[in-house]
This record gives C-alpha cells, structure tokens and sequence, in this order.
C-alpha cells in the first residue's frame, strides 16, 4: 500500500512539495535540526486527527504543535509567509484534503480520528512521555480516552440524564397524585357546601313562591303615607292657624281688659274734673281779690297793736335786763319811782301774750288772704283742667274705638277660627279614613314583607354558592391541571404517565445495565490487551530489564517490575528507559486501540536510546509495519542532509 | 415483558451501532430522543 503526501506552504518549506510512503516499512526522515522533518509527522498526525473535539486531546494537539492555541496569532504549521498552507494525504483509496489558514481556521473533506494523537504520535512532548517524565503512574485516561468505555460512558450520561428527568418526573406526578387527593377531599367538602346551599336556596325559593307578590299593595300604601302627610300637614297648618288666631284673641281681649279699665279710670278722672271745673266755674275773682284787699286793710290795726306792744315788751325787758338779779330799782327816766322785778316781768309777760294774739291775728288773716289767694290761683287753672278734660274725653274716645275694632276683631278671629274648625272637621275625618286604610292595606302588605328578608338570605346564600362554584371551578381546574403532566413534550394523563415511565424506566435500567457491563467490559478489556500487549512487546525488543510492565486492573495505574521483583518509580528511570517505554507504550496503545488506521509516527524517539537497544526497537518497528501493513515513519536527528529512507 | 426486552434489545443494537460507526455524542442524542419518543407514541 501507498501514501502519498503532499505540503504546500508548510513549515519553512513555501510551494509544493511531495512525499510518498509504502506500508509495512520502517520509514526513517533524517536530517539535520530545521531540516523539516517534524512538519511531514506533524501533517500526517493532523490529517488522520482533525478535527479535534474533546478538549484534553485538543490541548494536546497545541502541545504537539498542530494546532493554534487561543493565545497564539497564527497556525503553527503554515508558513509564515503565506495565508494558507494545503495538506493532503492518499493512502488505500482514501485521500485527506487539509487547507490551513494561517489565522487558525482548518477544513477538512473527511473526518479523522482525534484518538490517533494519543495512540499513534510518539513524541517527546506527547501526554505518555510527560506522565512518565513526570512519575505519575495515573493511566486511567487511556483506558478512558482509548477505549470504547468513554462512548459508552458518555451514552450512561445520556440515559441516566433521563433516568434522573423520569425520577423527577415521577416525584413531580406523586405530588400531583397527594395534591388531587387533597383536591377532592376540598371537593367532596365543598359539594357537601353546595348541596346544602343549595337545599337552603330551594326551601326559601319554596318559601318566597308561596308569598303571592303585589307591588300594587306597596303603591298603594305609599299613596295613602303620601295623603296622610298631606292632610296631617294640611291640619297641622290649620290648628296653627286657629292657635294664632286664639293667641291673637287673647291679646285683644287683654288689651280691652286694659282698655276698659283705662275707660273707666279716664271717665272717673273726668268727672273729677268736671266737678272741679264746675267748682272752678263758681269762683269769682274779683269779689274774692276784694275780700283779700279788706282782709289786708283789717290786718292794719292789728299790725299797729302789734307796734304798740313790741315797744312795750322792748321797755319791759330792757328794764328786766337793768334788773338783772335784783328785784327793784329806781326808776331811770324819773328816779324816783321803784319799779318791780315783779311787775315788770308781770307787764313784759302780759304784753308777750298779746303780741303772740296779735300775731295769731294777723296770721289768721293771712291764712284766710292765702286761701283766697289760693282760690284765684285755683280758678286760673279751669282752662287747664278743661283742656286736660278734653283730651281726657279724646282719649277715652280713642280707647273706646280700639275696644271697639277688638271686639270686632275678636269676633272676626272667631269667625275665622270657626271656619277653620269646619275646615278641619272633614280633614280629620279624612285622615282617620286614610290611617284607617292605611292599616288595612299595611296588613295586607305585612305578607309583602315577607320578601325582604327572604330575598336577602336569597342573595346571601347565592354569593356563598357562586363563591363556592368559583371555587369549585378553580379546584377542577387545578385538578384538570395537575391530571396530566408533561414527559418529553408529551402531555400525558397521570395513570398514563405512570405507565409510561416505569416501562421507560424498565428499559433504560437495562440498557443501564449493559452499559455499566460494557464500560467494565471496555476498561478491563482495554487494560488487559494493553498488558497482553506490552508483554509481548517487551519480550520481543529483549527489554529484559523489567519482568513486568502492566496496567493495575484496579485503578490503571502503570506499574514497572525489576528482574529483582523491586517495583520501579516511572521518575527514576534513565532518559533512554523513559523513550523506550513511552514508545512501547504509545505502540501497545495503538494495538491495543487503533491498529485500523495504518499509521504509526515518531518525531524524534529513538536519539536517546542507547546503539544496542535502538537496533533491537527499530527491528521491532519494522516487524510491526510488516505484520500490521502499517505506515511506520520516524524522524531522527542526523549529521546529514534531508533524507527519506524505508528500512 | 417481552416487548419491553425488545425494545432493550433495539436500544442495545442501537448503542453498538453508533459506536461502531464512530460515536458521535450529537447524532446520538437525536437517535436516542426519536426511540424513546416512539416509545411513547406506541403507549399513547
């Protein structure tokens, strides 16, 4: 078998350039550092690989140098110097077309295998050579990366994503299951409400039926309130009417009580004066002013007398006083008389009481002038007592009018007062009609009343039941709602979907059971050709260093046994023991995992391995390609110029 | 039982075809959603 392969514009190469290979050789690129030796590895690993999916062989792929990392401007293989660099690679009818853009993007016609990076690339920077550089005997991602038991893995994953979605599923229907239960008891309770309503609304519906309605009554009765008040209003004014004209009445009458008094005082007052006027009338001036005129000239003699005897009475009390306590002395005028205390006071006493009688006189006189006096003056008031008479008579006349126009008003008020009453007699006729109807027609209406209360409880009791229907209707609703549920997008009853999921889960738990079989099956499998295979590998390259190098079927870890039985630390080995057993185990992975694809590489692998040992591992290549009709290229480091030789 | 056997059977054949041909995580999750789909049809 041939491959043909063919670079343009990648590595340092630019233009195209030309390769071909024969299976079952050993193909050995030598040549000097830059050369371009690793490129034509490096293009044949990513036409078998590309494209790369999983992220740990893509991360290994960037560490190899075959794809662009995120960090990085450019694709490692294309030249620097051009935009795009081809790839293509002819082997058994099959023929890999690659173009590479330099900013990264790669295309492909067909699809390869992204395990043949960890299966078939040997190469210092591979994940193999860092596990053992590094001492870390951890090979359980071969068997996971390699084996079938990740596809496998990945379908339990799928499978048990449902698995999970029926078991919520099932927990979710469950609920539905206690929250209908709980439903239809609220249900059957509410039902119980409801019929109960709805007995209670048929009985007083019962009830209301046999209650014979006649809106006509309630008119009436509300006509009659209407008159009622009419006429009790008309009556109420009526009686007002009457109460003011009564207080009206009494007003006047108290008025002629007074005016009739006034009447008789002013008619007394009159006659008083009347008579002093007739009185007055009789008193004749001139004869008493002449009387007064001879009372006064009968006043001069006593006046005289009066003189007389002051003159005397101031002599005989002069003469008292000369007396002084003496009883006698001598005469003063003539000297020669005695004059006697006793006489003297005899003399001065009698004079005294005449001149007492004088004035007695005098005054009585004068008392009889003041009356004339008196008299005149009196009758100088007979215009004024006849004015005050007339207007005594005036007034009386006034009075005696206003008595008058109050009898007759009174008579009048009575009259009206009378009028009124024959107006209200009729009224209150009517009225006692009217209540007496009113009576009648509230009786009737008594039955009428009925309704209300009926009808109140009525509507009462209907909210109730329309809030219990609502709410009767809204529990169905939950209920219809919670009676299916939703598996896949398929809306199913819930006796349906129990159904369903425990055949589902049925199946999958058996398909689960063969692929936890299967992924047991493909690691252990896995791992024991891999053993099987690395036995036979060592035995046959005489790497009798070790008695055994296998995979720990518990946890895959990689263990190394000395000829001594001592076990082997991977991160003491030699460099050389390091390249051997990466090589032998990147070749026993690829047996093991992917001996369908033709193609085993090697950048760089055997400078490191002593003469002896790399003559034992290169025949042991060449073997392999012969018996597998593998392609088996090697790059190795040499003194000399680019070279392609098949061993 | 049987036909629940079966269709384990169908799933099996399915899983190892898949893989065979190269597993493709995608192309299988469509696969598996049409067969348990027409599971579900067949019950309803």
């Amino acid at each position: 078998m041939k491959a043909s392969l063919s670079l343009k514009n990648i590595g340092q190469e630019e233009d195209e350039q030309n390769f071909s290979f024969n299976s079952g050789n050993l193909t050995l690129i030598t040549g000097r550092n830059a050369s371009g030796k690793s490129r034509i590895i490096k293009s044949i690993a990513l036409a078998l690989s590309y494209p790369i999916k999983s992220q740990e062989i893509k991360q290994e792929a960037i560490r190899l140098g075959i794809l662009k990392s995120e960090e990085a401007d450019y694709n490692p293989l294309v030249n620097s110097s051009k935009k795009l660099g081809k790839v293509s690679l002819e082997y058994d009818d099959i023929s890999r077309e690659l173009e590479l853009e330099r900013e990264g993007d790669i295309m492909i016609n067909i699809p390869g295998n992204e395990k043949f990076l960890y299966s078939s690339l040997i190469v210092r920077t591979s994940r193999i050579y860092n596990n053992i550089s590094s001492g870390n005997p951890d090979f359980n991602w071969i068997v996971n990366e390699m084996s079938l038991a990740k596809d496998y893995e990945t379908i339990l994953e799928i499978l048990e994503s449902y698995l999970g979605s029926f078991e919520e599923k099932k927990e979710e229907l469950l609920k539905n299951e206690e929250k209908i239960k709980d439903i239809e008891n609220e249900l059957n309770k509410l039902q119980e409400k409801k019929t109960t309503l709805e007995n209670q609304i048929e009985e007083i519906e019962k009830q209301i039926s046999d209650i014979e309605e006649n809106p006509e009554l309630k008119e009436k009765r509300n006509d009659l309130k209407k008159e009622i008040n009419t006429i009790k209003k008309n009556l109420s004014e009526y009686n007002t009417k009457i109460d003011n004209l009564e207080k009206e009445n009494k007003e006047i009458k108290r008025k002629i009580n007074n005016n009739s008094k006034n009447i008789e005082d002013k008619k007394e007052e009159i006659d008083l004066l009347n008579r002093r006027e007739e009185e007055l009338k009789n008193i004749n001036k001139q004869e008493i002013t002449n009387e007064i005129v001879k009372l006064e000239r009968e006043k001069g003699p006593h006046r005289e007398d009066l003189g007389a005897v002051e003159e005397n009475i101031n002599n005989y009390k002069e003469q008292s006083q000369k007396l002084g306590d003496k009883d006698q002395m001598l005469c003063p005028l003539c000297h020669k008389g005695t004059i006697l205390r006793k006489e003297v006071e005899s003399k001065l006493n009698k004079y005294l009481e005449e001149r007492k009688n004088i004035k007695n006189d005098i005054e009585e006189i004068n008392d009889e002038i003041r009356e004339k006096e008196s008299l005149i003056k009196e009758a100088s008031k007979l215009p004024k007592i006849q004015k005050e008479i007339r207007e005594l008579r005036e007034s009386l006349a006034i009075i005696e009018g206003e008595l008058s126009r109050g009898n007759e008003d009174i008579a009048d008020n009575n009259k009206t007062i009378k009028s009124l009453r024959n107006q209200i007699e009729p009224e209150e006729e009517a009225l006692q009609n009217k209540e007496k109807k009113l009576e009648q027609t509230e009786q009737e209406i008594k039955k009428e009343d009925q309704y209300k209360p009926l009808f109140k409880k009525e509507n009462e009791l209907n909210r109730k039941l329309g809030n219990i229907e609502r709410e009767i209707s809204n529990l169905l609703k939950k209920k219809s709602d919670l009676e299916t549920i939703e598996i896949l997008e398929y809306q199913l009853k819930l006796p349906k979907a129990k159904n369903l999921i425990k055949k589902l889960e049925n199946i999958l738990k058996e398909v689960k059971t063969y692929l936890i079989s299967k992924i047991k099956q493909q690691r252990e499998g896995a791992a024991k050709k891999f053993n099987e295979n690395i036995k036979n590998l060592t035995e046959k390259i005489g790497f009798t260093d070790f008695k055994k190098i296998y995979l720990d079927l518990e946890d895959y870890h990689l263990n190394l046994i000395r000829k001594n039985d001592t076990y082997q630390e991977l991160n003491s080995l030699s460099e050389g023991e390091k390249d051997i057993i990466t090589s032998l185990l990147q070749i026993c992975t690829k047996e093991t995992y992917l001996p369908n694809v033709p193609f085993l590489l090697g950048d760089d692998i055997v400078s490191d391995i002593d003469p002896v040992r790399q003559d034992i591992f290169l025949n042991y290549l060449k073997e392999s390609a012969e018996k597998n009709n593998w392609f088996i290229i090697l790059t190795k480091l040499s003194d000399e110029e680019f070279k392609i030789t098949e061993i | 039982m049987s036909e629940e056997k079966d269709i384990v059977e169908e799933f099996i054949e399915e899983i190892e075809s898949s893989i065979e041909l190269g597993f493709n995580k995608d192309d299988f999750v469509i696969k598996f959603r049409n067969k348990i789909d027409k599971i579900i049809e067949e019950e309803l």
